[in-house]
């Protein structure tokens, strides 16, 4: 695994599940069992903003993420918002942030204190010679639907899950 | 669709995300970022945003410098890549001269 995807999708449905499976079809992550992981960037990685996913393997595979997700039920106030946020340094580790809500603003402001946080815990690292970035989703209020705005960190390929 | 009809609303099932115009924005974010980082010395982290709102994406390059607050440039009205980037370039390098002495943070 050397290639890390961020994605960030939305989607509406009858129910809030229905929502959130419309939302990983958006980036076509629907097909499989995602697996959430804490956010540490391996060295060997580099992470890549995509609009959808590539072929990962086949359907209901394993898939490694960190996942951020806003659910808005029908009527509620809005916009849901979901955020990844990442930083690697010019060598070693790096770090994924998530943060969710229903204000942008506030939401990449999270995300981005988050990854300040991140790196000042990680000082032994040369933060400003590396890579930075963030892609932040919103999902607008339905009166009769669920929406979900997702944004995810999805690791390498998938695996067979037994 | 959502970035054709932004009022609408969301429908059932997965909403297309206007895959053209988000890859011209993450190459225009890409231009900005590299010649901002090209234009400034070590010590500067930049990083591109994208947010996906009702409108349709926007993008940001933001920059923390070694010292001071993150300034930011957002990827929209006429300006060229070039012209973003020596702006964004000079409010970073402003706001660390502004901000270095007693309130000398490392560089992240």
């Amino acid at each position: 695994m050397n290639v890390i995807r961020v994605l960030a999708g939305r989607g509406a449905g009858p129910t809030a599940l229905a929502a959130y499976d419309a939302a990983l079809a958006s980036v076509a992550l629907h097909d499989y069992n995602l697996l959430g992981v804490s956010s540490v960037v391996p060295p060997d990685a580099r992470v890549e903003p995509a609009e959808t996913a590539p072929d990962l393997g086949p359907a209901g595979n394993r898939l490694t993420v960190v996942e951020a997700r806003s659910t808005l039920a029908p009527g509620e106030r809005g916009p849901a918002c979901a955020a990844i946020g990442w930083a690697t340094p010019r060598a070693g580790a790096g770090v994924i942030y998530e943060g969710s809500g229903t204000d942008p603003g506030t939401t990449r402001e999270e995300v981005r204190e988050g990854l300040e946080a991140a790196r000042d815990l990680r000082s032994d690292r040369d933060w400003a010679g590396g890579e930075a970035g963030l892609e932040l989703s919103t999902a607008e209020a339905h009166p009769e639907r669920y929406v979900v705005a997702v944004a995810l960190a999805a690791f390498g390929r998938s695996e067979p899950i037994g | 669709m959502h970035g054709n009809t932004p009022h609408a609303g969301p429908q059932d099932g997965a909403v297309e995300l206007e895959p053209e115009e988000r890859r011209a924005l993450r190459s225009d974010l890409a231009a900005v970022t590299s010649e901002a980082r090209a234009l400034l010395p070590d010590g500067y982290l930049i990083g591109g945003e994208i947010v996906d709102g009702a409108d349709g994406p926007a993008g940001t390059v933001a920059v923390r410098p070694p010292a001071g607050a993150v300034v930011s440039v957002d990827l929209s009205g006429e300006a060229t890549t070039a012209e973003l980037a020596r702006n964004l370039a000079a409010a970073a390098a402003l706001e660390t001269k502004r901000n270095s002495g007693a309130g000398d943070r490392p560089a992240r």
